[in-house]
């Protein structure tokens, strides 16, 4: 986990500034955090992350466009959604580890930990 | 003779000239319950109870058949003995015989009593079914077979703006503007509904001429014995949209409530800053404060939003009894739930920053906060100030504190706007401006 890039897209900032110190001290690299798809894009372009974090929801918007950005990089995700039951339908977000909101630490570390293993390419 | 008159089933007599009886045929016998000696020689209207003397039938028989020769569909009622009320219909006619014989009279007797009642019953089932389609209180169209319409109720002129001259007879697929016609209605109108008797549920969305875009359900049912088709029309397009708000409604509570767990819970795992537990617990205890007293702000407008002098309002605790020791100065503008939320949590960290350590913290310390609304070619900024002045000397804070940085990065990440803080000398500024939509 040291020294991984991960790209957090997240809208909150109190949410965002908890995953940024989470991350941080697992000795990861912050990308970001970006609170809308606009920005998440943006930051894409100029910087290739590990892997990402992906708020599901980001202010109306849903976070597709930039899952599908990371699917053409090959850059794996996990998706942390605020809804109780919410249908993942959008097939760029399919197959892909998802969380609940309030996301607990260990299991963010421990999905992020499986996508960045070398296998997955 | 007799075996031919006694075969058919209608009840007749014989009479002579003098209207006495000669014969009666056996359905006679039997429909009246009586026999041939209380029948025979009697005059007509002797007979059974007197039931055939009626001044009407006198007058048929006596003056006008002689000349006329027939009386057609005479009606009697009359409550006969033994056998109940009755309403018989009687035909009389003369039988032309040889010169030398005596003419006779031959009456035939039809009971009608039961068809009469049918037609009753019918006339009143249908008047009871026409009031019943008039008062429902949905649009009823009546079809023939050929799903032309035969009639409507009011609740349907009243409903669509027509009237009965653009509707009766015309195929329900010409109404309106063609609202009906619809390849789907039309197939289970035609074909469906002949063989399955009916259907339910079926929905229209349309822009209807003059009442506009209506979402409609339709129940159809075939009357066989009628030919009719009976089409009744629910507009449900109120309670759809009733039923869309609310999904959304509780959808974005959902949304808010499992937001709200994470930023607190966030609030608990950030911001201990090297505190004691002790001091770390109220520095909580008292964001999740500023937390909840915004959203109650949120609540009163029902989350359409809050004013920002509202916002402001919050920090009084901070300034103690000394209420002048924070000044605010601004317009009317409300932020929406988002905007508040933010700044709501800002001005929480601004003031707790300068009552421990700023302005507030001393006697002759002020904070000034003021905000300009400004007109931009993308729309209305509001352009935001929290000055102090007379506070102790300011230091370089804590660059990582959890405050501070909330401070600089709230405006940026979460309003598309900017903020510019600033430790002056004489004291903190902050300067910073978002859009408002």
């Amino acid at each position: 986990m040291h020294g991984l890039r991960v790209l957090i897209v997240e809208d909150e900032l109190v949410i965002a500034m908890e995953l940024e110190n989470l991350l941080r001290g697992l000795g990861c690299i912050v990308l970001g955090p970006a609170p809308t798809v606009r920005a998440a894009l943006r930051t894409l372009a100029a910087e290739r992350p590990d892997v990402a974090v992906l708020d599901v929801n980001l202010q109306g918007e849903r976070v597709t466009l930039v899952a599908e950005a990371l699917r053409e990089q090959g850059v794996p995700f996990v998706l942390v959604t605020g809804y109780g039951s919410e249908r993942l339908h959008e097939e760029a977000l399919q197959d892909a580890p998802h969380l609940r909101k309030p996301v607990e630490a260990n299991e963010l570390a421990r999905a992020l930990e499986i996508l960045a293993r070398p296998e997955r390419g | 003779m007799t075996e031919v008159v006694d075969t058919i089933r209608q009840p007749l007599l014989i009479l002579s000239e003098d209207l006495r009886v000669r014969s009666a045929n056996r359905a006679f016998y039997e429909m009246f319950r009586v026999d041939r000696a209380e029948t025979e020689g009697c005059l007509i209207y002797e007979l059974g109870d007197h039931q055939w003397d009626i001044p009407r039938l006198r007058e048929l028989l006596s003056e006008i058949l002689p000349q006329r020769r027939t009386v057609e569909e005479f009606e009697v009622e009359h409550p006969f003995e033994g056998i109940g009320e009755k309403i018989m219909l009687l035909s009389a006619r003369t039988l032309p015989r040889a010169v030398n014989r005596q003419p006779l009279i031959l009456v035939a007797i039809e009971d009608v009593t039961e068809q009469r009642r049918s037609r009753w019953l019918l006339e009143h089932q249908k008047e009871l079914a026409e009031k019943i389609v008039d008062t429902v209180r949905e649009p009823l169209l009546v079809l023939h077979q050929d799903l032309r319409v035969q009639s409507a109720n009011r609740a349907f002129y009243d409903t669509f703006n027509v009237e009965p001259a653009e509707t009766e007879g015309c195929m329900v697929f010409d109404l309106g503007n063609g609202q009906w016609d619809i390849p789907e209605l039309r197939r289970l109108l035609s074909e469906i509904l002949p063989s399955n008797d009916f259907f339910e549920d079926f929905e229209v969305q349309h822009d209807f001429p003059t009442i506009g875009h209506r979402v409609m359900l339709l129940n159809a049912r075939r009357v066989d014995h009628l030919q009719l088709v009976l089409l009744a029309i629910e507009d449900v397009t109120e309670r759809r949209r009733v039923e869309q708000e609310r999904e959304m409604l509780v959808s974005e509570l959902n949304h808010r409530v499992k937001n709200l767990f994470a930023v607190v819970r966030a609030l608990a795992t950030l911001g201990d800053d090297g505190r004691s537990a002790e001091e770390y617990r109220d520095v909580l205890l008292a964001r999740m404060g500023a937390l909840a007293r915004t959203h109650d702000l949120l609540f009163e407008s029902q989350w359409r939003g809050a004013e920002l002098r509202s916002l402001a309002g919050m920090l009084q605790p901070f300034a103690g009894e000394r209420t002048e020791a924070i000044d605010v100065d601004g317009a009317p503008v409300e932020l929406n739930a988002r905007q508040a939320l933010s700044v709501g949590l800002v001005l929480h960290e601004l003031a707790t920053n300068a009552a421990k350590y700023g302005a507030l913290s001393v006697l002759e310390g002020r904070v000034h906060l003021s905000w300009q609304i400004e007109d931009a070619d993308e729309g209305r900024l509001v352009r935001l100030r929290w000055e102090e002045r007379g506070g102790p000397p300011v230091t370089a804070p804590q660059e990582t504190g959890f405050g501070t940085q909330l401070i600089r990065r709230a405006f940026g990440f979460e309003l598309d706007g900017t903020a510019d803080l600033a430790f002056e000398p004489e004291g903190l500024r902050l300067e910073a401006m978002f859009p408002l939509s």
